[in-house]
């Protein structure tokens, strides 16, 4: 089972429900046999995009190409897009063998094909023993294989997941992560994956893109959202972040909540509004000897690190995440402690 | 969960002793009627009753015409409900209003329009002649159609129902799914739709069948001598020839039939629930 994946490209494609402006201006190219995740709070346009380009909901305006051919005038059916639901939607009255032959089925491919293809898709997701279960009869995780396999047994050159871990608990959600990046790279279509857990996209995609009110409002690859934010919005989403207002700047300086007056490499912080850093970048001193003054808040164990909250002098909680040693102990709260960072590690938002 | 045990069997306590009195007894009674004559246990009614020609050809009518009403009202039934379903929850709920609004006026009134409707003076005879389609009034009423058409009005409500409650059951992401999968909207419905709510669909026309056998007023108003239901024969062997005998097994056979109906709706509904309980996301 392969194919080559096909280019998408959304160009200003607007949709409205009434009043409320579910896609707006929204543009987006994606590579050949790319994984893109659209990432989001519900209400954000990235359900209305995916459903745009699967063909269930028609836009205003704008157009959507795939491989460079417009596609908004095709029905559904004729888009050649596969699809996974979060309620799985396995059809219950067939077998797992007949739902995953069903694509095959509405394309006329010859009975015996269709059952030599669909058992190949069924192995690729090590269900091969569970051909004769009816759905009713396999577990979550079990399904959404299934429905995996039915979404790619007619070799798409797009599979669309709209939030396919949604139902399923962390740690088999954590297995099927895995398991679908490593399924995409035999398969080579182009996915577009739809979630709200940013965990998962920063895990699974190539590229992704954040989407608040119906617009991208930043796009790269997940190495590149997490270091460079360029908006609060975003810093905030994607993973755990600090974000300390720009209080004042001068050449030379600038004045940051929870940190006061910080000078050197500060140039790139004059004109924002706000300033993130990740926790991991401050480094906690267990002396004085630290640039700025703060007393332990709160601190919680995960085994491989401990997270503080610290409260700096004016009152700013800033979180920071420590890597831990074996013996060594977690810091009694209420110490007073200093910690440091690398001006060059703040990041410039804008508000 | 002892003291739950007892609450439930107070709460049901006055609905079973009025059913056992009112429904159980008296059903018992018929039966018994039927193969005994008083002193002893006879099959002299039987007999009778399946000898006679008259009954053999009232009874055939009589399911006959059941699964006739039965068949047109899930041809009309099942794609209105089909066409409810993809309403707007808003225009749904008016439909439905719409689809009940009959059931406000009793079936008698509702039978006596259609006199008004088919009669030799009627207006839909008036509109014949007037379209100077027919020289004479047409026999509309005291036909079998008459009656047929009777049934369906009041039953049709029933099965779009019934219908509507077992395509709404389907989800509609597997709609989506099988389009996404390469299945136009007439293929998605009779691959996924179809399968999945025939089954509700079936029910709905057992329901109606089960009704339609003991239908009185419908052929009493709108039929003739030749669409005598089952129903009415029972009706004249109490009042107007006495024979209880003869009245109680009719009553019995329709009852045995009614049963089996049941029997097989029993068997549909624990089908269904099969499928129901896929666990899928609700």
């Amino acid at each position: 089972m392969s194919s080559t994946g096909a280019t998408i490209d959304f160009r200003s494609v607007r949709k409205t429900y009434g009043k409320f402006v579910a896609l707006e201006s929204f543009s987006m190219h994606v590579k050949r046999g790319e994984f893109m995740t659209l990432l989001g709070a519900s209400g954000s346009g990235k359900t209305t995009a995916l459903n745009a380009l699967a063909g269930f909901t028609e836009i205003d305006s704008g157009e959507i190409l795939i491989d460079g051919v417009p596609i908004t005038r095709l029905p559904t059916e004729k888009r050649d897009i596969g699809m996974v639901f979060q309620s799985y939607s396995l059809f219950p009255h067939r077998n797992v063998i007949r739902n995953i032959s069903f694509p095959l089925e509405m394309r006329g491919v010859p009975r015996a094909e269709a059952r030599r293809r669909s058992e190949k898709a069924l192995q690729m997701v090590r269900l091969d023993a569970l051909a004769n279960r009816m759905p009713h009869e396999l577990s979550g995780g079990q399904k959404q294989r299934v429905a995996f396999a039915r979404a790619v047994v007619f070799e798409p050159r797009v599979l669309l997941m709209d939030e396919p871990l949604g139902a399923l608990d962390l740690k088999l959600r954590e297995t099927l992560q895995l398991e679908i990046k490593d399924y995409q790279r035999q398969i080579g279509c182009t996915v577009i994956y739809v979630t709200h857990d940013q965990g998962e996209a920063l895990t699974l995609s190539d590229r992704l893109a954040v989407m608040d009110k119906g617009q991208v409002l930043q796009i790269g690859p997940p190495e590149e959202l997490y270091d460079k934010p360029q908006s609060r919005f975003v810093a905030e989403f994607v993973g755990a972040n600090n974000i300390l207002k720009v209080e004042g700047a001068e050449p030379g300086s600038v004045m940051l909540e929870g940190l006061g007056r910080v000078s050197g490499h500060v140039a790139h912080l004059i004109a924002a509004s706000f300033a993130s850093i990740r926790p991991e970048l401050i480094q906690i001193r267990r002396e004085a000897s630290g640039a700025h003054r703060a007393t332990l808040a709160e601190a919680v164990f995960f085994g491989n690190s401990v997270r503080y909250v610290l409260r700096a002098a004016d009152g700013k909680e800033i979180s920071a995440i420590e890597p831990r040693r074996p013996g060594q102990d977690v810091l009694p709260l209420g110490t007073p402690i200093s910690f440091d960072l690398n001006v060059a590690d703040l990041v410039a938002l804008k508000g | 969960m002892k003291l739950r045990w007892t609450k439930t069997t107070l709460l049901l306590a006055p609905a079973t002793v009025l059913a056992a009195l009112l429904f159980v007894y008296p059903v018992f009674g018929v039966l018994k009627l039927s193969v005994h004559d008083g002193t002893a246990f006879t099959t002299d009614a039987l007999r009778q009753v399946y000898n006679s020609q008259l009954s053999i050809i009232v009874l055939q009518r009589t399911f006959v015409t059941a699964a006739t009403v039965t068949g047109i009202c899930l041809v009309m039934g099942y794609p209105m409900a089909y066409f409810m379903a993809g309403l707007s929850p808003r225009k749904r709920v008016l439909a439905t209003y719409l689809i009940l609004l009959p059931f406000w006026i009793s079936i008698l009134v509702r039978t006596y329009t259609w006199i008004i409707l088919l009669g030799r003076e009627g207006i839909l005879n008036k509109a014949l002649a007037a379209l100077g389609l027919t020289a004479e009034p047409v026999q509309l009423l005291y036909t079998p159609m008459a009656v047929h058409i009777g049934m369906v009005q009041i039953l049709l409500p029933i099965v779009i129902l019934t219908c509507l409650t077992s395509i709404l059951d389907v989800e509609r992401d597997l709609v989506k799914a099988a389009r996404s999968l390469g299945a136009s909207p007439r293929q998605a419905f009779w691959k996924v739709v179809f399968p999945l709510s025939v089954s509700g669909a079936a029910t709905g026309g057992i329901i109606c069948f089960i009704l339609c056998l003991g239908f009185y007023v419908t052929p009493t108003l709108l039929g003739g001598r030749t669409s005598t239901l089952i129903a009415n024969l029972i009706d004249l062997q109490v009042h107007k020839t006495l024979k209880w005998d003869l009245a109680a097994v009719m009553a019995s056979t329709l009852l045995a039939a009614t049963f089996s109906c049941l029997l097989a709706y029993w068997a549909l509904t624990r089908k269904r629930s099969e499928f129901a309980t896929g666990g899928l996301a609700r």
